[in-house]
């Protein structure tokens, strides 16, 4: 591969976008989820409102008809939702003296893009956290008391008592670490071990371990983060079971600038510009994307409050 | 050749020898993670108890822009969660836009902002940072303030609800139960649902008053034919 530029941000550019689009491929990658890829809403510019209405599609009954009875066609019950898109950003400095250069004295791209679909994974899972936590069905052990295997059944439980149709692998569940923790520390207190363990194509995913992924448990995704929001003062967490619908959200794309510091991931959902402070030896990398995010359909999630 | 030495913090020479020792402002600043503010909210199905009192479950509403349509920051570090609130309100919620609650909270606010380690947190009243951990301690006092002030601006909740959280507690308290012979943990599980669940009860029983049947006020066959018999003897 020819080098066309002189720092070599022609051949960073081209692992970049490689490596990007490996990790943001993955199942594990949190958009390409189906409880989140259900509640898409579509592109939208920043700080504009994307809106959808949804219609119940597949639901109901057919009716018994008299003998020459007529049909009466009923409306498909719409509901509307939207998501409003912002931008959120994050800059990196690397410093040419930091040790993340491989053997060969290149920094390592791999690592640059792993950095990149982590912070914008984070983010959205952070946002998805925050969005679910203002559902209105909870289940809870109690302030103060560890999560338990058996609550977050009763979540699930909750979502099918409200008539959800999913089926395994479309449930996705965020946690506080300590939430995912205490549910570790109920499995040992079973004596089952690792009975309860993921199904083999999870294991694999967990090597995609860019968004706090942590296995498939009763059909349920089960992904951490730090973000999720506090609840009864502080003294809890408040995580969510969410089904497909439950949370939408909404992107937007960001356009290339031919300046040749400047890639556009992901089809423009992530936008990285690099820039060069050689009195200090050190090179900035500034990553942005558009995105909102949403609560969807209430019924669709159950939030899960235990100690923090 | 002068061997170069560590310089200590400490200006005055020591006999302990070099101190490795961080700048004193971040082992002073919680390690609590830097977030948003929000806005406290209440739906009407939602209860529990605190304190062994029935107290309204708060909901927090973020105000982090782009989430629940919420728009840029406004300086702050949050905006107005349009879409959220409005999809709140329509569900009944009562959305806390007063963060005084009316000044209950002795003209404090429900929520505050405090530096962290990476930027600010946002705590809720009734919490108190600890230097150099990601907890908060809790002043008891100040949470039941709390949620007594957004008691008495919410409505009482319905019977129907006191009736699921009665048959959640009873549940619970029985799983806990069964188990409470051989795990102290259970044990305890159960002597606190045992006392929530007295509250639940309490609280249905004070909600739905005993029915009142009509009485029969007809005498019955024996008193009519004994006051016949009294009225013919007279």
């Amino acid at each position: 591969m020819a080098n066309l530029h002189s720092d070599g941000s022609f051949i960073e550019s081209s692992i970049l976008l490689q490596e990007y689009g490996l990790l943001v491929g993955d199942r594990a990658h949190l958009p390409a989820h189906p409880a989140l890829s259900g509640g898409y809403l579509g592109l939208g510019t920043e700080s504009a409102t994307v809106t959808k209405t949804l219609a119940d599609i597949g639901s109901g009954v057919a009716g018994t008809i008299s003998e020459s009875g007529a049909v009466v066609p009923d409306d498909f019950n719409p509901s509307t939702v939207s998501a409003t898109v912002v931008r959120k950003g994050k800059g990196r400095s690397r410093s040419d003296f930091l040790k993340t250069y491989d053997r060969t004295g290149m920094f390592l791209e791999q690592a640059l893009a792993f950095d990149a679909a982590s912070i914008r994974g984070n983010t959205i899972v952070g946002m998805v956290a925050e969005a679910a936590a203002t559902a209105t069905a909870d289940v809870t052990p109690g302030s103060g008391s560890s999560l338990t295997w058996a609550k977050l059944q009763e979540a699930k439980q909750t979502l099918v008592e409200t008539g959800q149709q999913f089926m395994d692998g479309d449930l996705l569940c965020v946690l506080h670490p300590k939430q995912w923790s205490n549910l570790e520390t109920a499995i040992i207190g079973t004596g089952l071990g690792d009975a309860l363990t993921h199904t083999a194509e999870a294991y694999n995913i967990q090597y995609a371990r860019s968004i706090g992924y942590q296995g498939r448990y009763f059909g349920i995704d089960v992904f951490t983060s730090t973000r999720v929001p506090t609840a009864n003062g502080g003294a809890d967490s408040r995580g969510a079971l969410i089904a497909p619908g439950g949370v939408v959200w909404a992107e937007g794309l960001l356009e290339d600038d031919p300046d040749g510091f400047m890639d556009i991931l992901d089809g423009g959902r992530l936008r990285i510009e690099r820039e060069r402070d050689a009195s200090r030896a050190v090179k900035a990398y500034y990553y942005n994307f558009l995105i909102g995010v949403s609560l969807g359909e209430d019924a669709r999630v159950v939030t899960i409050t235990s100690d923090r | 050749m002068t061997k170069v030495r560590f310089q200590t913090a400490d200006p005055e020479p020591s006999r302990q020898g070099y101190q490795p020792r961080k700048p004193a402002a971040a082992v002073e600043l919680p390690r609590l993670q830097p977030g948003h503010p929000w806005l406290y909210a209440h739906h009407p199905s939602r209860w529990r108890v605190e304190g062994r009192e029935l107290v309204p479950d708060l909901v927090q509403v973020s105000l982090q822009p782009g989430v629940g349509g919420t728009g840029r920051e406004d300086g702050t570090g949050g905006g107005i969660p349009d879409g959220a609130l409005l999809e709140m309100q329509r569900r009944g919620a009562v959305v806390f836009f007063d963060t005084t609650l009316g000044g209950a909270l002795d003209g404090e606010s429900y929520v505050a902002r405090v530096r962290t380690r990476g930027g600010y947190a946002w705590i809720d009243y009734a919490a108190e940072p600890i230097a150099n951990s990601p907890q908060v301690r809790i002043d008891h006092d100040k949470r039941m303030r709390l949620l007594r002030a957004v008691r008495d601006m919410v409505p009482a909740p319905e019977p129907h609800i006191l009736e699921a959280g009665v048959d959640r507690c009873e549940r619970d308290h029985a799983a806990a139960y069964a188990d409470a012979d051989r795990n102290p943990i259970k044990q305890r599980e159960a002597d606190r649902l045992a006392a929530e669940l007295e509250v639940w009860r309490a609280a249905l029983e004070q909600s739905t008053p005993t029915p009142t049947f009509p009485t029969n006020t007809r005498p019955s066959r024996g008193k009519r034919s004994r006051a016949k018999s009294a009225a013919a003897e007279e």
